[in-house]
């Protein structure tokens, strides 16, 4: 297998505050991983692809400069929530030590990513600053599941005692490095929102509630991500960085599109691998998949009209479905299945490029190398995992989640043109004869 | 600090305390039609699964009842004018449902349409420029259901400049426009040279 080294830089250059944000995107740092992309189509077809080691460049010198640094670090944010869940799992069930290897290194290379933001904003020694609350942090709560797993019920007290002092002090941080716009206890209470949600999770998944603990994920991802827009807003604000922007429709739509997009790619990625081990929380990972496929046809929905959103989820089903079955096949060694899912996955490709170009009028080669590619990502990732390869299974999955973004960006900027061109335009004429002029 | 959207969400969660011991009771986000239908698709297992292929049907809205300025009024759906505006009601005491944008209680801002008078008297919106911050909004629905709202703002702007994107464009959770008019009367074109809106998010 050939081996390379990946390294996926989100360069975030805020030109106007004379700093460059660079994020390390979901393993940013030197990652030795090998994503075989012998099946990997062109990676300029896209705007900032990011598949096969390519840098993704995210310039916040650009007309939205605070945005952009919100859509990183929900970006960033979203996905230590989903990294430190499958650490905080992996504990909680017997696994290969190569899958506990390959959590660990995620969840570092993720802090790895917070911490050069960090330092690029806010100098060295805040940065250092920050990574050692934020290790700890996670360090603490890698114990607690530890304890947790081996019903060690002083070791989880301990975990808890110490996570406690970290939310003061992180909380205490985050106040600081926004000068006082989020105030001391407002930063420590979603400190500690965020550690008893990752907490929750654990507690539910170890005594067999799946539901409770995929709820709970959900809930600990979109709090994530709505801690980084209140950050972005505030960090930008601090730098005399226009935040005006921020409630923008068309930025809200990318925000929106961000959470959902991404959290498809989180939640599917779990699925595949529930399948592939035949775990007991599939059901409750697969309710978490449809209602994430329900909110996206909302979105839809909201955009479009109820038909056009049936229309979008009939083809996302297909897709949803073709991944399973892939997933499904790759468990069974069943080739014939294999194929016929990649078959029908191509099939999705074709007609979903044709849907959503009528809707955005985006080349329809564009949005076919880019459905494409996110296929890939989640049927590449699902090889490496059933065969082992962890570490390569999950920098495919980093690179997929990290699509994901680009995509959503892309499709926010379309749909907001295509959009406003059909909505009702002007005042209403809801007055009869002026009894209440004024 | 700015982004009330992700303040409300965060302070959302905030409020969520005991989530340790009440995950059930604590959910993200309000009760929307889509997580309703969605509790329905829970799977069996992997070689089971079916994905979600279709938009919950949410019923549309049948009357709206605003008690701090005494609405309690039928709701009809509209479209667009010839002219590319919103149509308005034909009726000076309906209101009216942009029915080319979300439904009451489905993710997205639905449009409520209003006049503020007819040519002898108030109308059914006539004090909608009234309403203040955390106004109760109920929209009653064709299934016997009631979505609640909270109104989180009122403002008035010219029609010339009317906010078409701050209006129309989707939003993730269950929104209110209400729609009236206002400002002055201009008698020469028979029209008031505004537009009041009332901005209203789901209670939870």
């Amino acid at each position: 297998m050939r081996k390379e080294i990946r390294k996926r830089v989100v360069a975030v250059s805020l030109s106007t505050l004379s700093v460059a944000t660079v994020l390390t995107a979901c393993g940013g740092s030197t990652h030795e991983s090998a994503p075989s992309t012998a099946r990997s189509p062109s990676p300029a077809s896209m705007p900032g692809n990011s598949m096969g080691g390519t840098a993704t460049v995210v310039s916040l010198s650009g007309p939205h400069p605070a945005a952009q640094l919100r859509s990183a670090l929900e970006m960033t944010l979203g996905d230590h929530v989903l990294l430190t869940v499958e650490l905080m799992r992996d504990k909680l069930r017997p696994g290969p030590t190569g899958r506990t290897q390959a959590a660990v290194a995620a969840v570092s290379d993720n802090t790895k990513t917070l911490s050069d933001a960090m330092h690029q904003i806010y100098g060295a020694r805040t940065a250092a600053t920050f990574t050692t609350l934020w290790n700890a942090h996670v360090q603490q709560l890698s114990d607690y599941a530890v304890a947790l797993a081996g019903h060690d019920t002083s070791g989880q007290r301990a975990a808890n005692a110490q996570l406690h002092h970290i939310e003061g002090d992180l909380g205490t941080f985050l106040s600081t490095a926004t000068e006082g716009r989020l105030t001391p206890a407002a930063a420590r209470q979603a400190v500690t929102m965020h550690i008893q949600m990752l907490l929750a999770q654990a507690d539910a998944y170890a005594r067999g509630d799946y539901a409770s603990a995929y709820e709970m994920e959900t809930q600990g991802f979109d709090h994530m991500t709505a801690m980084a827009d209140e950050l972005a807003s505030d960090i930008a604000a601090g730098k005399g960085v226009p935040t005006t922007e921020l409630s923008l429709p068309s930025q809200q739509l990318q925000s929106a599109l961000d959470r959902l997009f991404a959290e498809h790619m989180g939640v599917m990625v779990e699925a595949m691998r529930s399948a592939v081990d035949q775990s007991p929380d599939f059901a409750s990972v697969g309710a978490t998949l449809n209602a994430n496929t329900a909110q996206l046809g909302a979105a839809i929905g909201a955009l479009y009209g109820h038909a056009a959103a049936d229309a979008f989820l009939n083809l996302w089903a297909q897709h949803v479905n073709a991944l399973m079955a892939y997933a499904n096949a790759t468990a069974t060694h069943d080739d014939a299945a294999k194929a016929a899912a990649q078959k029908s996955l191509a099939d999705f490709v074709v007609k979903m490029a044709q849907f959503l170009g009528a809707a955005t009028h985006l080349p329809a080669i564009q949005l076919t190398s880019a459905l494409t590619q996110h296929d890939m990502h989640l049927t590449d990732q699902i090889d490496a995992y059933a065969t082992g390869d962890f570490t390569k299974a999950a920098s495919i999955a980093a690179a997929g989640y990290a699509h994901m973004f680009t995509l959503a960006s892309t499709l926010a900027t379309a749909i907001g043109d295509t959009v406003a061109a059909r909505l009702p335009t002007g005042g209403a004429q809801t007055g009869g004869g002026g009894t209440a002029h004024r | 600090m700015t982004a009330p959207a992700s303040v409300t969400r965060w302070w959302g969660y905030a409020g969520c305390a005991a989530v340790a011991v009440a995950v059930a009771a604590c959910s993200s986000q309000p009760s929307t039609d889509v997580s309703a239908h969605t509790t329905t698709q829970r799977t069996a297992g992997a070689s089971g699964f079916k994905s979600l292929d279709r938009l919950a049907d949410a019923p549309a809205p049948r009357r709206i009842v605003i008690p701090a300025i005494a609405v309690d009024a039928p709701v009809v759906p509209l479209g667009v004018a010839a002219d590319g505006t919103v149509q308005v009601p034909t009726r000076w005491g309906d209101v009216g449902w942009y029915d080319g944008g979300p439904r009451p209680g489905q993710p997205g801002p639905a449009v409520l349409l209003g006049h503020i008078d007819s040519k002898s008297g108030p109308a059914v919106f006539y004090k909608l420029r009234s309403l203040r911050a955390g106004d109760e909004v109920q929209v009653l629905r064709t299934d016997g259901s009631v979505v609640r709202f909270a109104v989180t703002r009122v403002a008035r702007y010219p029609k010339a400049r009317f906010p078409t994107a701050d209006v129309y464009l989707p939003t993730l959770h269950p929104e209110l426009r209400l729609v009236t008019c206002g400002g002055a009367f201009n008698f020469s074109t028979g029209h008031y040279v505004d537009n009041v809106i009332a901005y209203a998010v789901l209670r939870r």
